[in-house]
């Protein structure tokens, strides 16, 4: 993967939405910028999906006009959410099965 | 300022009149509430003013309600919760606050929600560029140097490498936002931080860092929710004249990034100048590209196209760089492809508000389950799907997922259905939404309310369920009707449920609120059981419990459960009970029993109030005497005859002795030896006394006087005495009339099922059934790898048998590391008469011939008498059944092995060891070594390390000078001192060749002592009662002026003492050692 500075560049539709997006707060003085903002609430434990890639799927065909697409749009889904888990597990976040 | 709990303050003091007008409690609430929102009226502002303690006491008590209800909430599951919990600690927050500004105190919150304190240095977190830039500093203080940066991220463990200098940080300083001060700051790509940025966002309150980076460590986590979800999606950038794939998260819920960004901490912003909305999403969607990206890296993908020219040029270069590999294609080409891909994914690539339900209903009676789908109505309100696409909020959001789940449920298609969204289901479909497709259309974002499904499969049982015919009878021979029914987990099923279950496609039960299907292999098992119990419509209480304890075959591999009513279904009922009864102090019992021996007197309660008799089966070493001694002496005595105990001679001493130190009041006496009570003085005896004490051989000899008095229960130590019922011993015994019978032995299997079936046959006379269809149905139950012995104890344990061993952990862990057991040994006609000749050849020597030497000589010919007639002349007759040490000692050994054991057996005469080891060997069959003094050193060296490496059973004889320093023997659980030595420090180190460094279990020592001889005075010496020079000197300074009479005194047999094994086996027992 690469790395180092770099910014990335709305396509066209990100560009109007950019438009849309509210203006940019003001600068903050120290006692804005050390507020204290809501605790962000625990984590939930993480549970997999038995099957990663029920959500691509249901998007049905993808525009893409290669054989393979959905096949390996599915298999970018399945490995993925086999890393996630593998995370999850070093975090000790992973959900246990219910019939555990 | 000082810290200052959140209590109620209670009002204490003299009544008086209150001179303020009186407030309601609900206007009072009101005032504190809106004050602390800053939003009171000037009225409400005076009426705090004039109930200041109401006021404090009503604001801290409205503190901790909300600490309370947050705790509440923090449990709910649910997509709203963070919403939920975000609102609850905001209160919180603004309490407190109030609470504060109220006392002029901080209010000490349970869960306190800010890591940034004043004055308090910490590492910070800002967002840039998609990247992370780490610094340090805190309220009131000057940021950190790059080099205790660098420190401070070592200190908590971020990652080693990937960073690069980035421009200091400015943070406001001063009152004018312009004014700046710079933190010197480090950057990282999200790969590089992602798997510590998880961990930290794991933590509840992870040390070293601040709030900043914690919330980034949330949202990190968040991400990792999505990819292991699936509910990503891909989009096509364009990074300035090249595009890349970017994976974005999906199905974001709208009031979870509300609470998150409402959470975002300043410094997360400080070099981005955007709203906390905008940079949430911005970080989530780094964050879930990182980890999609990383794992197709991992995926063999095609190789992309050479040139993009044309439209599906494009498409294959996305699908060829989905790891995110940029790639060059014209504007014409690839803009309008990510118009398509971003128009595909809409349907989810927007925050939602609510989703669709599926809801599958439990079947009705006629086994059909009606599937709905839910849609939110113009309320929000969830309503028919149908409904809500005409008069939903946002009906083109819920056409397209309609159709999503259409997609993924195409029964929802199938035509005849009543209105769109509804279906109903067959058995099998049903089973296939809960198990598998429920599942896969959670992933996909859509609220999947179905019953719940076990995967597990259940054990299938039989039921008995007994009611007696006549109460009046009780015991085992109690009548009972009883009717017959399978059990599948908590599901009973008739005969009739079950053919009605398998004539359907998948045979489905409602089990502990789950479904579960059967196996169809169990179903016919089960309708086979029943249909061959049909006619069995009554059985005897005996006949009951045998089936409960899995004496009688069920076909079914949960056995058979017995409920209803009725003598065996109440006694089983009581065994559950039992483990709540123990008592590790008994009235009567002066120690402490160690928790299986309290379960165990629980135990024996139990059998005393059932009127049934049981087996004492404690490994050896586990305290069987003291654990019946503390029985006996918390029971009341009944009228009549006490408790009759039959032991081997070497036991019998230990009895009385461990009876007088655990229970003393109990009346305690020996009934053995030619001095014991006539057969007409027994009845009496037995009357008076509590316990009455005789071994094997005397309660056989004596069996006419025994069998005449009613005991109230008879104790057999060492209860493989009786293991082939056809013996004299065992017939005999069983004439012996008592209500209670129990057995002790630590080897209840030792050689098969048949012994306990004999020891069992004895205590519950009948009760089991014959022998063999005992050992067959319990070696038949034997399938799960266990020995068939070690099977039938547990089946059998609690109720007919308490089963401990020293292998069990939680056995081990209240044993000590040593046991020192004293067994007192018989002594044959043959080692009588040999001693005496030995002693009268000493006195009838003429005073003047007699010199020191010769008495000496006289203590050690003595004591090889004690050892065997053979240790002393070596007659080369073989050696069993001549001394009562030997054979005490092939018993300890049989018990050792039964075990699996090893057991060191020292002699400080090297000849006799090697006669004894020999005799061991073609004993056990098992090869026993002697190690002595006279072999070579690469003999003896290979010898030990045979002994150490051999698996399972083994023994080794040593010689006590050769063998009872240096050595490292932790093989050897066991320590038989067949001989004593007159310096107890010397049996110590021969007992410490098995208990040394690495010696992980408890190791029992035992030492062989024949009352009443020399054996014995030397047992005195060693255990300090006596000096040497005493035992032969008693009042003379020369051995050599001892006197016939005094030579009688101190080396002479003591009828009194000593237990002859008369007619009787020279067998013996184990024993126990004191509790």
């Amino acid at each position: 993967m690469s790395e180092g500075p770099r910014r990335n560049n709305a396509n066209q539709a990100g560009k109007a939405q950019k438009r849309n997006q509210p203006r940019p707060p003001a600068e903050p003085t120290p006692a804005e910028f050390w507020k204290l903002a809501p605790k962000a609430a625990a984590p939930t434990r993480i549970t997999p999906a038995t099957d990663p890639t029920a959500l691509v799927r249901s998007l049905g065909k993808p525009p893409l006009d290669h054989p393979g697409a959905d096949r390996y749009l599915a298999s970018v889904a399945q490995r993925a959410a086999g890393l996630a888990t593998a995370l999850a597990v070093a975090a000790d976040i992973l959900a246990a099965s219910e019939e555990d | 300022m000082h810290d200052v709990a959140v209590v109620d303050q209670g009002q204490i003091g003299p009544v008086s009149v209150d001179p303020r007008p009186r407030v309601s409690d609900h206007e009072l609430a009101w005032a504190i509430e809106a004050e602390a929102a800053g939003e009171a009226t000037p009225a409400q502002l005076a009426l705090l003013d004039a109930h200041p303690v109401e006021w404090r006491t009503g604001l801290a008590r409205l503190l901790r309600q909300t600490e309370a209800d947050l705790a509440k909430v923090r449990t709910l599951p649910g997509p709203e919760r963070d919403q939920v919990v975000a609102d609850f600690e905001q209160e919180r927050s603004t309490l407190a606050a109030a609470l504060s500004r109220l006392t002029g105190t901080r209010a000490e919150l349970a869960d306190p929600r800010t890591l940034d304190g004043p004055g308090e240095v910490r590492l910070q977190a800002s967002w840039s560029d998609g990247r992370v830039v780490m610094w340090a500093a805190g309220p009131g203080t000057a940021p950190a140097t790059d080099e205790e940066l660098g420190e401070r991220l070592a200190a908590v463990e971020a990652p080693a490498g990937g960073w690069w200098p980035h421009d200091p940080v400015p943070l406001p300083a001063g009152v004018s936002p312009n004014n700046k001060v710079p933190a010197p700051a480090r950057a990282i790509g999200v790969p590089q931080a992602l798997g510590w940025l998880v961990t930290v966002g794991a933590k509840d309150r992870p040390d070293g860092v601040g709030a900043s980076v914690l919330w980034l460590g949330r949202v990190a986590v968040w991400a990792v929710d999505f990819v292991a979800r699936g509910a990503i999606i891909p989009t096509v950038r364009n990074d300035g004249g090249t595009y890349r794939v970017a994976w974005a998260p999906a199905l974001v819920d709208r009031a979870k990034l509300d609470a998150l960004s409402r959470a975002m901490p300043g410094p997360v912003a400080a070099l981005e100048r955007t709203d906390a909305r905008s940079l949430t999403l911005e970080v989530l969607g780094a964050t879930v590209d990182a980890i999609v990206r990383d794992a197709a890296a991992r995926l063999e993908l095609p190789a992309p196209p050479p040139v993009v020219r044309t439209p599906g040029d494009v498409s294959e270069a996305v699908v060829t760089s989905l790891d995110g590999t940029p790639f060059t294609a014209p504007a014409r080409l690839a803009a309008p492809l990510a118009e398509r891909l971003e128009r595909w994914a809409e349907p989810v690539s927007g925050p939602v508000d609510a989703r669709l339900v599926v809801q599958l209903d439990p079947p009705d009676k006629g086994g059909a389950w009606f599937l709905s789908v839910l849609g939110p109505g113009q309320d929000g309100r969830m309503v028919p799907l149908e409904v809500a696409l005409v008069d939903g909020r946002s009906k083109r959001h819920l056409a397209d997922e309609t159709v999503r789940l259409e997609r993924l449920l195409p029964v929802l298609n199938r035509p005849g259905g009543q209105r769109r969204g509804e279906v109903v289901l067959s058995q099998d479909e049903a089973f296939e939404l809960m198990g598998v497709t429920g599942p896969s259309l959670a992933a996909a974002g859509f609220d999947i309310r179905v019953p719940a499904l076990s995967r597990r499969k259940p054990r299938p049982a039989l039921r008995l369920t007994a009611e007696p015919v006549d109460a009046s009878v009780v015991g085992a021979h109690q009548l009972a009707d009883v009717r017959w029914s399978a059990v599948f987990d908590d599901v009973e099923l008739t005969a009739e449920d079950i053919r009605r279950l398998a004539a359907e496609a998948r045979p489905l039960i409602h089990s502990h609120g789950r479904w579960v299907e059967i196996d169809r292999v169990d179903l016919n098992e089960a309708a086979a059981a029943l249909a061959e119990r049909a006619h069995r419509t009554r059985l005897t209480g005996a006949e009951v419990l045998r089936h409960a304890v899995g004496l009688e075959t069920s076909g079914l591999a949960g056995g058979t459960v017995v409920g209803g009513s009725g003598w065996a279904a109440d006694l089983l009922a009581r065994t559950e009970m039992v483990s709540t009864e123990a008592v590790a102090n008994p009235e009567g019992f002066r120690g402490t029993l160690r928790s299986y021996q309290a379960e165990a007197l629980a135990w024996l309660g139990f059998l005393d109030s059932a009127g049934l008799g049981g087996c004492l089966a404690l490994d050896m070493g586990l305290g069987k005497t003291p654990t019946v001694l503390a029985h006996l002496a918390r029971l009341e005595k009944p009228a009549g005859a006490g408790t009759l105990v039959i032991a081997p001679p070497a036991v019998v001493g230990n009895w009385a002795v461990e009876a007088s130190r655990f229970a003393p009041k109990l009346k305690v006496i020996v009934h053995h030896g030619a001095s014991r009570a006539t057969a007409e003085e027994l009845q009496s005896k037995a009357e008076k006394a509590d316990v009455i004490i005789t071994t094997y051989g005397t309660a056989v000899r004596d069996i006419d006087a025994i069998s005449g008095i009613e005991w109230a229960r008879v104790v057999l130590d060492e209860a493989q005495a009786i293991k082939n019922p056809a013996s004299d011993v065992a017939q005999e015994l069983r004439r012996i009339q008592a209500r209670s019978r129990l057995a002790l032995t630590g080897t209840p299997v030792e050689n098969g099922l048949g012994d306990l079936w004999a020891i069992l046959d004895f205590t519950n006379p009948g009760l089991l059934g014959p022998r063999a269809a005992f050992v067959s149905q319990l070696s038949a139950q034997a399938k799960d790898g266990r020995p068939s012995g070690e099977h039938a104890l547990r089946a059998l344990n609690g109720i007919l048998v308490f089963r401990r061993t020293k292998a069990e952990p939680e056995v081990a862990a209240e044993l000590p590391d040593k046991i020192d057991e004293l067994d007192h040994c018989t002594m044959t006609p043959e080692q009588v008469g040999l001693y005496q000749a030995v002693i009268d050849r000493l006195v009838n020597a003429g005073e003047s011939e007699r010199r020191q030497g010769d008495i000496l000589a006289a203590i050690t010919a003595l004591k090889q008498i004690c050892n065997h007639p053979a240790a002393y002349q070596d007659d080369g007759r073989p050696l069993a059944g001549r001394s009562g040490k030997l054979a005490r000692l092939e018993e300890i050994v049989d018990s050792v092995f039964a075990a699996g054991e090893k057991v060191l057996v020292f002699t400080h005469f090297a000849e006799w060891g090697k006669r004894l080891a020999e005799h061991l060997t073609a004993r056990t069959k098992v090869p026993i070594d002697c190690y002595h003094g006279g072999l070579s050193r690469g003999v003896r060296d290979r010898m030990i390390a045979d002994f150490q490496a051999r698996k399972g059973k083994a023994a080794l004889v040593l010689s006590l000078k050769a063998g009872g320093t240096g050595l490292n023997l932790t093989a050897a659980s066991h320590v038989v001192l067949y001989d004593r030595w007159w310096n107890p420090a010397v049996e110590d180190q021969a007992r410490d060749r098995a208990w040394r460094i690495g010696q992980e279990r408890t190791v029992i020592s035992h030492r062989l002592v024949c009352p009443g001889t020399v054996d014995e005075r030397v047992e005195d010496v060693v255990a300090g009662k006596r000096h040497i020079a005493d035992l032969v000197l008693p009042k003379s300074s020369s051995l050599a002026d001892l006197n016939p009479d005094q030579l009688r005194v101190a080396l002479g047999l003591r009828p009194d003492q000593l237990l002859t094994a008369e007619a009787e086996d020279t067998s013996s027992g184990d024993r126990e050692e004191a509790a």
